[in-house]
């Protein structure tokens, strides 16, 4: 949802898109959309731009219709074969591995996780920093 | 993947409770870290809280991005929560607490009021930042550059080289973690048992990676980020915080 946010907050105009390579300058901080998600849906929660990305997220993330068409088409006809390397369709998905953020109740799974190394590592107080 | 199946051992970390606070020691004082982003010194009931940016919705308004306006609103309503669960007799805001000198002259007069109640009973300083040498004459409150208290310094902007007992904000910590498959970033703090640097409160404050370079200028120690999560906060050594 807060991907399709930023989309939309682009969109609109409300923020400047991003360009790859266009380094921020100095410290200063990265201004996100993220943010502004979080205070318009406690503050504004009928935001045109949220109404926008609701909107968009029914259908651009995963176009459920489509999704359910091609699994009744294929159904039965399933072939699993496990390949001794990544087959080329799968690339894409592959270095997408640990590059989308999470959002959501996961996220503290996630930092709970990483907690847990330090703990078991340090076999001690995980408030202690080493 | 060759990477260490994370994901496979599901029930040892959902059953451990997530902490709302953790105690750590820094140069041997001891503090409370709170999951809001927040730090108590209980002996002194001080509650500290840095980079609130108040207005800075306006402030970029003014320059022509439009911006939701309800980013103090925001920041003051989550800072009552804190308020009213530690009930400080202190509170420090550690500086950058207007976003410019004229924030005070846009604030809602229910954000005033708010403000206004949040200081009643209790002492509050501001403490001077970049953004806020002063802050706002209609605003209330004691006003400094930086405290010294129980062999801590509390100032707004970190100092280069070692300064055991220093608490700052300024630099906005925030940590990169990546497991299972995806991952998250969050605000955090900074330190490495010598000094600390807060997460920035405000709403639409941002966050610096803290593997930015910035931050290897005031750190020379292993880092240990707490990172703020929805329902805790998280001890995370540095090495498990990636850059961006």
């Amino acid at each position: 949802m807060k991907r399709t946010f930023r989309q939309c907050a682009v969109i609109s105009g409300m923020i400047e898109r991003r360009f790859p390579g266009l380094r921020k300058s100095g410290r200063q901080v990265t201004f996100s959309t993220d943010l502004v998600y979080d205070v318009l849906r406690r503050h504004e929660p009928d935001h045109i731009l949220l109404r926008a990305a609701r909107a968009d997220a029914s259908s651009g993330l995963l176009d459920l219709e489509r999704l359910a068409a091609m699994l009744r088409r294929i159904r039965g006809r399933i072939v699993h074969k496990p390949l001794d390397r990544i087959s080329p369709l799968a690339v894409p998905v592959m270095l997408e591995i640990g590059r989308e953020p999470v959002y959501g109740e996961a996220q503290d799974r996630i930092l709970a996780e990483a907690a847990e190394i330090l703990i078991a590592e340090a076999g001690s107080d995980p408030g202690a920093p080493t | 993947m060759t990477q260490e199946p994370l994901h496979e051992r599901t029930t040892a970390p959902s059953a451990r409770a997530a902490a709302a606070c953790v105690g750590v020691v820094v140069a041997g004082a001891p503090l409370i870290l709170d999951f809001s982003g927040t730090l108590f010194l209980e002996s002194w009931s001080m509650l500290i809280v840095a980079d609130l940016h108040l207005e800075k919705g306006s402030a970029y308004a003014r320059r022509g991005m439009f911006l939701p306006p309800w980013d103090t609103a925001a920041t003051l309503e989550r800072l009552a929560n804190v308020v009213n669960r530690w009930r400080p007799k202190t509170v420090v805001a550690l500086g950058d607490s207007f976003h410019d000198p004229l924030a005070g002259d846009r604030m809602a007069l229910a954000d005033r009021d708010r403000l206004r109640s949040l200081q009643s009973g209790r002492a509050w300083i501001w403490v001077a930042g970049n953004h806020d040498p002063a802050p706002p004459a209609a605003i209330e409150g004691d006003r400094t550059d930086e405290i010294a208290i129980g062999g801590l310094r509390l100032r707004h902007q970190p100092r280069a080289g070692a300064c055991p007992g220093e608490i700052a904000g300024h630099l906005h910590p925030a940590a990169r973690i990546i497991a299972m498959g995806g991952s998250v970033r969050r605000k955090c703090f900074v330190s490495d048992g010598e000094r600390c640097v807060m997460p920035a409160f405000g709403a639409y404050a941002g966050g610096l990676n803290l593997r930015d370079a910035a931050f290897d200028e005031i750190f020379d120690r292993a880092k240990t980020a707490h990172v703020l999560g929805r329902e805790g906060i998280y001890a995370v050594h540095e090495r498990f915080c990636a850059p961006e």
